[in-house]
């Protein structure tokens, strides 16, 4: 009951709010991209993971919206005391609800074509899934505690992952015959590494400005 | 810039700002008396006019921006019995509907994005529609039940308050000549014997002879009361909106689903916590620009405003005489009934959101009509009224 009387009247309990509510976004966002890979790589029945993929992608529309009405009313109370943090959690609600939405393009792009262990694209892309959801099981951690060292650290792992799926995909580009499974897997790699591309960018708020958010082509602590 | 104060730093700041304005109300009180009874009540006699002196308190209210500072000292001058109360009771009403302007004025800094001010605007003025309709139905109501109830003069709203006022004491002497609010003989509270101790120090540095003040330091010293008033209500706002930003952003996200008894408790809880209505009503204009808050589900929380700043004279009432007691009742009971009365009914309950979304729909054709709007509710209509109706 007395809480409030503990801690700094200046103490941001809604920030921390809003963090936790990002949180969830991305770990929903992790659960949504590990279905719909389980469709597409994995061989699992997509009827037994669509109602819960979409459920979970609403959930993270929900949240997002959620967090846009909590920065509001923050900041009618709180004035631009803390605008860089508003501005920060705007801008990476937006790209922990993007996951959401390339996990479910996975999912529609199952419902044409699927990766079992006999393609030739499967290994590539279980590998690709496997890094790529490891680093949104690391992100909310790693947001909440600010570590710039394995922030850095991150961004890198994040970088090879974007990279691998962009060299996945030039190397079909370069074959001289393709098939549908070729452009279906062009397109996996590209969901896949846009997928990692978000979750960067949320982790360059730990080590990056306001003004440099999303830059993920550009070196990512000031030199 | 965020302080880094500890909450219990606050609190004592609030404590001692509080004390410090019991003590600007007790002086107000001292300084109108040393006039000498005659000067006094001859101050308020040009506006005996219910409508001039409802124009009083609306004007009073759009000059210093808080209706708390304009009620604090309608307590003070009707508890050291200067201000009469029929004459209060109206000018209790002006303070409400003069308070509104704050948040209208918000609601202006919205003009450039059209969507946004149509929403923002009808956010604010529904407050205006609701104190306007509020006096529209309990000043005349007043009026015609004066004198209907015995022994006292006023009308239904004064009677209500009187019984509420021997409910909290039933030692209340209401005779002319008592200005205190318990009985000489009874127990004094020890923060109103201390707060009267610090009055007549200052007093006795001002007023060379209480008993026969001259006109320069009976005003030096309403002046500095007045100021103190204001100061020290300034003062507890800005503590108190520090002290509980926290659990107010919680209430307000809550507050964005939650609508009606929820959000009127809310309102209330805030007002009464920062002292201001024009903080909780002001708050709630981004949220609705933005379309985040619905009119529907903020109107209850403004209600609540409404019913939460009458702590202030409440607060006041402390240290003032016994119908000083009564008009911070009567200013409670008159939004309490208000309430009460236009709440309850659902065809009643959003006509002033109906009728703000009207004159929103009008403003955005034409940014003009808002500026008149502002100017002729709130300074043309009153200063008429007060100048035409001036015995």
């Amino acid at each position: 009951m007395f809480n409030w009387f503990k801690t700094p009247a200046e103490g941001s309990v809604g920030l921390a709010k809003m963090t936790r509510d990002l949180e969830r976004m991305i770990n929903e966002g992790r659960h949504e991209f590990d279905s719909a890979c389980s469709v597409l790589i994995g061989g699992a029945d997509p009827d037994t993971v669509r109602s819960d993929l979409l459920a979970t992608d609403k959930r993270i529309n929900r949240l997002e919206q959620s967090i846009r009405r909590q920065i509001l009313v923050h900041g009618s109370v709180h004035g631009s005391v803390h605008l860089p943090e508003m501005m920060v959690l705007m801008s990476v609600a937006k790209d922990a609800e993007r996951i959401g939405d390339y996990a479910k393009n996975l999912f529609a792009l199952s419902e044409y074509r699927t990766f079992p262990s006999s393609s030739k694209h499967h290994k590539a892309l279980r590998e690709v899934r496997e890094r790529t959801s490891s680093l949104l099981a690391d992100a909310p951690e790693l947001y909440e505690t600010q570590d710039k060292d394995r922030a850095t650290e991150f961004l890198d792992s994040a970088f090879e992952v974007i990279h691998d799926c962009e060299a996945r995909m030039v190397e079909v580009f370069k074959q001289e015959v393709g098939t549908g499974q070729d452009a279906a897997a062009v397109l996996a790699f590209r969901y896949m590494r846009r997928v990692a591309g978000h979750i960067h960018n949320v982790i360059t708020a730990v080590v990056n400005p306001v003004d440099k958010l999303d830059f993920y082509d550009e070196p990512t602590v000031d030199e | 810039m965020p302080s880094r104060m500890h909450p219990a730093v606050r609190v004592l700041i609030f404590l001692a700002l509080l004390f410090a304005f019991l003590v600007a109300i007790k002086l107000m009180g001292s300084s109108i008396k040393s006039l000498g009874a005659d000067t006094a009540k001859n101050l308020f006699a040009g506006v005996s006019n219910p409508f001039a002196a409802l124009a009083v308190g609306v004007l009073a209210t759009v000059l210093v921006q808080s209706s708390s500072v304009t009620t604090a000292t309608i307590v003070a001058m009707v508890g050291s019995r200067t201000l009469p109360i029929e004459t209060a009771v109206p000018m209790v009403m002006g303070a409400n509907i003069g308070t509104s302007i704050t948040n209208t004025m918000v609601a202006l800094a919205h003009v450039r994005r059209s969507r946004e001010f149509e929403l923002a605007f009808a956010g604010a003025t529904m407050h205006d529609f609701f104190n306007l309709m509020a006096v529209i139905v309990f000043l005349p109501l007043e009026l015609l039940t004066r004198g209907q109830f015995g022994v006292h003069t006023g009308g239904i709203l004064t009677e209500s308050a009187v019984q509420l006022a021997y409910l909290f004491d039933s030692g209340l002497d209401l005779s002319a000549e008592t200005v205190e609010v318990v009985k000489a003989q009874g127990w004094k509270s020890p923060i109103k014997t201390s707060v009267g101790k610090v009055a007549k120090f200052i007093t006795s540095i001002v007023v060379s002879d209480s008993k026969n003040a001259s006109t320069m330091e009976v005003v030096f010293m309403f002046l500095i009361s007045l100021g103190g008033i204001f100061i020290t209500l300034v003062g507890i706002t800005k503590n108190m909106k520090q002290l509980i930003a926290n659990r107010a952003e919680e209430a307000l996200n809550r507050a964005l689903a939650a609508s009606g008894m929820i959000g009127m408790v809310i309102g209330m809880a805030l007002t009464v916590s920062v002292q201001s209505s024009s903080i909780t009503t002001s708050l709630l204009v981004p949220m609705i620009a933005a379309g985040v808050l619905s009119l529907e589900n903020a109107f209850p929380i403004t209600l609540g405003a409404n019913i939460g700043t009458t702590i202030t004279a409440l607060l006041a009432a402390m240290v003032s005489g016994s119908w000083g007691l009564v008009i911070a009742l009567v200013h409670l009971t008159f939004n309490l009934a208000a309430t009460a009365l236009i709440y309850p009914i659902p065809s009643v309950r959003y006509l002033p959101v109906r009728m703000a979304r009207s004159l929103a729909a009008l403003t955005i054709r034409n940014r003009l009509w808002s500026i008149a709007y502002v100017l002729i509710t709130f300074v043309f209509v009153p200063l008429a009224l007060m100048l035409l109706l001036k015995d």
